[in-house]
């Protein structure tokens, strides 16, 4: 040992880092089960250090005392065993441990020092040690040796204890050890009563009841005897006073033997009813332990495992293998050693399948009885676990819960510490010691009262452990987890790729003669996915879009019966929801495993937030079925009655007629977004009457006393108006609206006031929507004022206004359909009851965030709650009034906005409009249909440079965009085809194929060029929400599986593929066709049906057989043999003669001329990429119906279909007719799976089942 | 309203010898037959080759063995002479001509063969007038077309 150096503690700790020392150094430990860094592990959690710790690089031993732990070191969980030389003294902890040990003087040869902030001193593990004075030794027992230790030396703490009192002493395996708690006592002398704070834990020590024990044989007979034992009886000594610092000594002593003489017996009350007999350690108390431990197994439930990594602040840990260890039980203090790469072992603890719906994995719960070594020090430079448990509601609330439950607070923290950072204050999310905090209250709302467990001390739950084991019951209310949103895109992202499966019915779209491949749409239900989502409605600034929003990212969405108005600062949660990715699957995207995305590893750490470009996701969901969740935050604070505006007063109607952005870049504008509305001739009164109380009466008199004629101009007026506005309502109405001196006013009062000015008094139903779907109802009358009425409701008017959009009301904006009847309520300060009379017909009205805009919508029918607005139509304020009233509307409608289409003479004026995109007006129109599909095509395509059609295009300036856009739209059983070249965010989200879409002013290049229609900047999109959501949860489809031969092919088109495979190493299953077969129509027959069975290129090329060699037909015709003469290799393939071919021909397309219920009776006609139409002395020809023939005459395929939605069927109807073949009358069904059939294993199945 | 079966008239009904001298003819069309009530034109038979009967250049007759009956069965070999063919294509022409000579070529007796085609009748008796042939290599062929045949029986033609 010359060359060995002794360091001082003091050496260490003016090294300044952690490191790992040896009186023999060697290469540095490996570890070997490196802790795995999650996809995208987020740098946030400082525990992510996986260096190996520096080593010394010189030989070195540190020699020193090890002593059990005082209350002097500076540990928070003063708990450790110190380790002490003459410089300075540390928090230790030690492997291989010996009794011998304590309070003497060894060598430590081998120790990994860990510097630490929150220990002063830092962390000394010792792995290597020897004492440094054999001969030392404890006293020894007789011939076997055994070392005794007596448990109360030179102690300051005393205990005192009663004279003449009986020692005992216990011979058996210690089973479980307490976490040291202090708990008040109070000790009766002679002479005089004191109370004090007693330090203690206790332990249970499984003791036998033969003869040896029972006759209190010597230690050395006990201990020698060992095969007379059986260690059934539990016994529970209290270790307390001075001898507590033994808690981790006795730790290390589980499931070893040991004999503690010289303990008391003590009643101890439990609670203010229970009593335990315990033992109690006292002044003379020894601790015998034989030198050569034998373990015994009496601990049912422990578990080794290697520490991956460890999160929330040390309150969860995780192990390999997917086991997760909570460390929330407040009083337990877990090894400083516990580090993420250390290997530990863990006695009593509770082994929980949470049954989460969103993840596998195991769960071991701690409790009083719990125990944690470490069994191997971490080689790794990582941090000391610190636990300090603060007194905190949350804490406690989460000890009242069972073990899968406690998991699921914890997620919901960290989700939230995430979702809300910024947002709200650590305290408000996590509350204090007085006050609870969001994650509570959140929680508290989501759990039945049943799964709060009542809390006991810790002595009582130590010995009555049993109390620990409703714990440990999964959590049978179908917990869901809440995530970021970030993390909820990631996790669809991976969800949709692993959805995705290569047969998906994906039929490409044929355009301007070419094919384009549709994205792929999955929707996911919120019920299999297990998610909970938590954000904040908000309009996205860039896309103008409406989404749910945290602090960590945001997800567009589409709420049918989201109300113009909400505050965006509510907090919402959505628990039933749909989930739709849509895109285009990149070809060879790496595998990502969707089976661990939910871990808690990944909820703690976060996922990557990097979205794929090619990718929407969106959610759809109705509002009524979110919960607002603001008072869990302001809890105190009474929700604002917005409905205040709307109870009462009287409206302007406005009808929407045009929405658009200014493409003026002059600076002056502050405002950047407008909408036409046109100013309708009628007015809505409310009172402030609620007619809840009395809907059905109105329903009824309505009812019966509508209007025979609305459309006549003459003044109508029903039956039940004047009982149900209420006596003085006319006069209120004047006096309440009309300006001071008009003239209306002086004579308002009077019948011939009314009739003068209105020509129209409807009485109506109002059904208000208020936020968190609050409905009421209020009586109201529609009144239609008279073209030549001589009384003003307002200052000035107008036909037609500008609405003018101040940036914080862009909301409002973004949410309002062209097409749609909006109210504005007149205020005399209001900008639309002051327009000034310059003579104009048309005025700037200012929309501020405080501007009243509501969407009005009307029906005969009276809504209920069951039956709620959102059901038939998307409005804020609801009327029942007549039916013929709608027709009334759309004719004052058709009228105003006739001869108002001298568009842009003010605009242009005022300079919001560019005149360059100026359009002619009578170009602009309003299309509704379906969409087919949605496909881009490359600038100088052909779409917009070569055909002739499309000409008209660039005089628009309309090919300079990067991207452009052609939408395929179903309009009375015709196919039309809207252009667009501008940005994608003019799309409404959910957009897409299946959905019903009106595009408005759009313009329309017909008949010019048919069927063509284009969106320019003033273009807009209204999707119907409802459909759009219903589109979202179609299914996908029946798979249905058959045993089938080809008939006949009917359609089939081929293409080179210029997409090459770099991949050498991927097999040939998996590379990509040498062909791509766009589109392919097989008619298939079971024997009891045929039908039309469409495929992609990969099952095409199956049932065509063209991976198969020699192609018969060839072989026949001596085709091969021109071109090669080897058989049995790729080359010799049907694939390689086609491929050949389109090489030249670059695009094929086969269509069936003759039967297509015969094999043998096909006849073609090929048409190849130049337009030309192949002969039968074609050689190209005789190969292409040598190879139909081929595919038509095989034996069976099972095939699993698809049936086919009416979208894909219409556009396979669209692909025919621009082939101008028919459309078989037979079922449409997608091939999503082709394979040979085993025919033996079919007939034994057949066999089996009829059997 | 229950919902009609869909028709099996252009279907390759899945038959046994002993089910196709079921048939009946439809009356007033000789291509049409019925099963069970059922019109059908058109099926698939499958059977060990028990005779053969060939005219260079104008037709190969056999029978068909499928343990329950022989089936007769007639393929044409005259496609490139007969005008019954003159409205087909010349280029499909030719590759049908090979494929029938390579039927014939195929159609050994002892072979198990899957042959779809028209029923009709010929001086009284049923024949099958072959559309394309497959011959069957795997010793279970037979065995999951009787399964087959049963199963469809009973859930479709008979049902």
């Amino acid at each position: 040992m010359q060359d060995v150096k002794i360091l001082t503690l003091s050496d260490l700790l003016s090294y300044g880092r952690s490191h790992t020392g040896s009186s023999t150094p060697g290469p540095p430990i490996i570890f070997d089960q490196n802790p795995q860094r999650p996809p995208g592990s987020s740098t946030s959690n400082p525990n992510q250090e996986l260096e190996p710790l520096a080593q010394l690089d010189y030989p070195a031993i540190l020699v020193g005392t090890l002593r059990l732990p005082t209350l002097t070191l500076s540990c928070p969980h003063k708990n450790c065993l110190e380790f002490s030389d003459d410089s300075d003294a540390v928090c230790c902890d030690i492997v291989g441990f010996d009794l011998r040990a304590i309070g003497k003087k060894i060598h430590v040869l081998t120790w990994n020092f860990i510097t630490s902030d929150h220990l002063s001193s830092g962390f000394l593990e010792i792995f290597k040690w020897d004492l440094s004075d054999s001969s030392h030794g404890l006293s020894r027992c007789s011939s076997m040796i055994i070392d005794s230790s007596p448990l109360v030396s030179n102690s300051i703490e005393h205990v005192p204890r009663a004279s003449n009192a009986k020692s005992y002493r216990i011979h058996g395996v210690i089973g479980a050890v307490s976490p040291v708690s202090v708990v008040p006592c109070s000790v009766e002398d002679s002479s005089s009563s004191k109370s004090m704070n007693l330090r203690g834990f206790q332990v249970r020590v499984m003791t036998c009841e033969c003869k040896l024990c029972r006759y209190e044989e010597s230690v050395s007979v006990l201990f020698g005897a060992a095969d007379c034992h059986f260690f059934t009886v539990p016994v529970y000594v209290y270790f307390c006073g001075p001898a507590w610092c033994w808690h981790p000594v006795l730790m290390k002593l589980i499931e070893k033997v040991v004999t503690i003489s010289g303990l008391m017996k003590k009643l101890t009350m439990m609670g203010k009813q229970d009593s335990v007999l315990m033992l109690v350690t006292a002044e003379n108390t020894v601790l015998h332990l034989p030198r050569l431990w034998k373990k015994i197994k009496v601990v049912r439930d422990s578990y080794v495992g290697t520490v991956k990594n460890v999160y929330m602040k040390g309150l969860v840990v995780e192990l390999d293998k997917e086991v997760w260890l909570l460390l929330t039980n407040q009083s337990l203090m877990p090894p400083h050693g516990l580090r993420i790469g250390a290997v530990i072992s863990m006695r009593n603890v509770h082994f929980v399948d949470p049954q989460f719906s969103w993840a596998k994995f195991l769960v071991l719960g701690t409790c009083s009885n719990t125990s944690i070594i470490v069994k191997s020090f971490s080689p790794l430079k990582t941090r000391c676990l610190i636990v300090s448990h603060s007194q905190s509601r949350l804490g406690d609330f989460i000890e009242t819960l069972g073990f899968p439950t406690r998991l699921w607070v914890l997620l919901l923290v960290s989700c939230f510490q995430k979702t809300f950072s910024g947002v709200f204050s650590i305290n408000k999310i996590l509350g204090s010691s007085h006050n609870e905090g969001l994650v509570q209250r959140f929680a508290n709302s989501h759990l039945n009262s049943s799964v709060f467990r009542a809390r006991h001390g810790v002595l009582m739950e130590f010995c009555k452990h049993e109390s620990c084991c409703s714990a440990t019951d999964p959590y049978h209310g179908n917990l869901k987890l809440v995530v970021p949103i970030s993390s909820f895109i990631y996790h669809c992202e991976i969800l949709w790729i692993n959805a995705l499966l290569p047969s998906d019915n994906n039929l490409p779209v044929s355009c301007g003669g070419k094919y384009y491949q549709r994205s792929k749409r999955k929707s996911f239900q919120s019920e299999d996915l297990g998610i909970i989502l938590v954000g904040m409605l908000k309009i996205s600034s860039s896309s103008g879009r409406l989404q749910l929003v945290d602090m960590t990212g945001s997800i567009d969405v589409i709420i049918p019966d989201l109300p113009s108005f909400w505050d965006p600062n509510s907090i919402f949660e959505v628990i039933d929801y749909f989930l739709i990715a849509e895109g285009m699957p990149e070809s060879d995207h790496p595998g990502l495993s969707g089976d661990d995305l939910l871990l808690p590893r990944s909820i703690f750490q976060g996922f990557p937030s990097a979205r794929k470009p090619n990718l929407k996701i969106f959610v759809c969901f109705h509002l009524r079925n979110a919960t607002c969740r603001n008072r869990l935050i302001y809890p105190y604070v009474a929700s604002e009655d917005e409905l205040n505006d709307t109870k009462s007063g009287i409206f302007h109607l406005i009808y929407i007629t045009r929405k658009f952005r200014s493409q003026s870049h002059s600076k002056k504008l502050e405002i950047s977004v407008f909408a036409e509305a046109i100013v309708m001739p009628w007015y809505l009164f409310l009172t402030a009457k609620d007619g809840s109380i009395h809907q059905e009466k109105v329903l009824i008199d309505c009812t019966i006393g509508n209007p025979t004629d609305h459309s006549s101009s003459k003044r109508q007026k029903t039956s039940c108006s004047s009982s149900q506005s209420g006596p003085g309502f006319k006069n209120n109405f004047c006096n309440v609206c009309f300006e001071k001196g008009t003239f209306l006013r002086e004579t308002c009062g009077h019948q011939s006031c009314m009739g003068t000015n209105f020509s129209h008094e409807i009485p109506c139903l109002a059904t208000i929507q208020g936020v968190n779907n609050f409905f009421f109802t209020s009586f109201g009358t529609l009144y239609r004022i008279k073209t030549n009425a001589k009384a003003k409701v307002c200052k000035g008017s107008a036909k037609k206004i500008f609405l003018a959009f101040a940036s914080e009301s862009d909301f409002k904006y973004q949410l309002l359909q062209i097409g749609g009847f909006y109210l504005m309520k007149h205020h005399k300060e209001g900008s639309l009851c002051n327009i000034k009379d310059s003579g104009l017909e048309c005025a700037k009205v200012l929309v501020t965030s405080g501007t009243y805009l509501r969407k009005l919508s009307f029906s005969s029918e009276i809504l209920t709650a069951d039956k709620s607005m959102h059901d038939s139509s998307v409005s804020d304020i609801h009327l029942h009034v007549s039916s013929s009233l709608t027709g009334l509307f759309e004719s004052d409608t058709k009228e105003l906005e006739t001869g108002q289409n001298a568009p842009d003479a003010n605009l242009g004026n005022s300079g919001l409009l560019d005149h360059s995109c100026l359009f002619p007006a009578r170009m602009f129109t309003s299309v509704c249909g379906d969409i087919i599909a949605v496909h881009s095509f490359d600038q100088g395509s052909d779409m917009c440079s070569s055909r002739e059609h499309y000409g008209d295009l660039r005089q628009y300036g309309f090919c300079a965009g990067a991207k452009n856009c052609c939408i395929h739209v179903s309009v009375a059983n015709q196919t039309v085809k809207v252009f667009e070249f501008f940005n994608q965010y003019l799309f409404p989200t959910g957009f897409g194929p299946g959905i019903n879409a009106t595009f408005h002013r759009i313009l329309d290049l017909r008949p010019r060029v048919p069927s063509t229609l284009l969106l320019t900047s003033e273009s807009s999109i209204v999707i119907d929400p409802i459909r759009a959501f219903n589109e979202t949860h179609s299914s996908d489809g029946n798979l249905k599986l058959f045993r089938c031969r080809v008939v006949a092919v009917h359609l089939l088109v081929l293409e080179k593929n210029n997409r090459k495979c770099d991949d050498l190493k991927s097999n040939m299953q998996s590379r990509p066709l040498g062909v791509d077969i766009p589109l392919a129509c097989f008619i298939l027959d079971d024997g009891s049906r045929s039908w039309c069975c469409w495929a992609d290129a990969k099952r095409a090329a199956t049932l065509l057989r063209l991976k198969e060699c020699p192609l018969s037909g060839c072989e026949a015709s001596g085709y091969k043999k021109r071109w090669i003469g080897v058989q049995n290799t790729d080359r010799t393939s049907t694939m390689h003669h086609l491929q050949r071919i389109l090489e030249k021909h670059e695009r094929i397309t086969v269509k069936s001329a003759r039967s297509v219920f015969d094999p043998i009776n096909q006849d073609f006609t090929v048409t190849v990429g130049s337009g030309r139409e192949l002969t039968g002395l074609d050689d190209d020809f005789h190969l292409l119906a040598s190879i139909i023939f081929n595919a038509s005459i095989n034996t069976l395929w099972t095939v699993v279909t698809e049936v086919m939605d009416s979208n894909a069927v219409n556009l396979l109807k669209e692909h025919l007719v621009e082939m101008q073949m028919p459309m078989p009358s037979m079922e449409n069904l997608w091939a999503a799976e082709v394979c040979f059939v085993n025919q033996r294993t079919e007939a034994r199945e057949m066999l089996q089942n009829n059997l | 309203m229950a919902q009609q079966p869909p028709s099996m008239l252009n279907v390759h009904v899945r038959l046994l010898g002993f089910s196709l001298r079921s048939i009946t003819p439809s009356p007033g069309c000789s291509s049409v037959f019925k099963l069970n009530g059922k019109p059908i034109s058109r099926v698939e038979v499958l059977g060990v080759v028990t005779s053969r009967d060939c005219k260079p250049n104008k037709f190969l007759r056999f029978t068909l063995d499928d343990a329950t009956e022989t089936i007769t069965c007639i393929l044409w070999l005259n496609h490139l002479s007969s005008h019954f063919f003159f409205d087909r294509q010349p280029g499909t022409l030719r590759v049908i001509a090979d494929l029938a000579k390579r039927f014939a070529d195929d159609l050994q007796i002892g072979e198990v063969a899957r042959v779809r085609g028209n029923v009709g009748s010929y001086r009284g008796d049923l024949q099958v007038t072959v559309s394309d042939v497959v011959i069957e290599s795997d010793p279970n062929a037979e065995t999951l077309h009787w399964l087959d045949c049963i199963s469809l029986a009973r859930l479709c033609y008979f049902a």
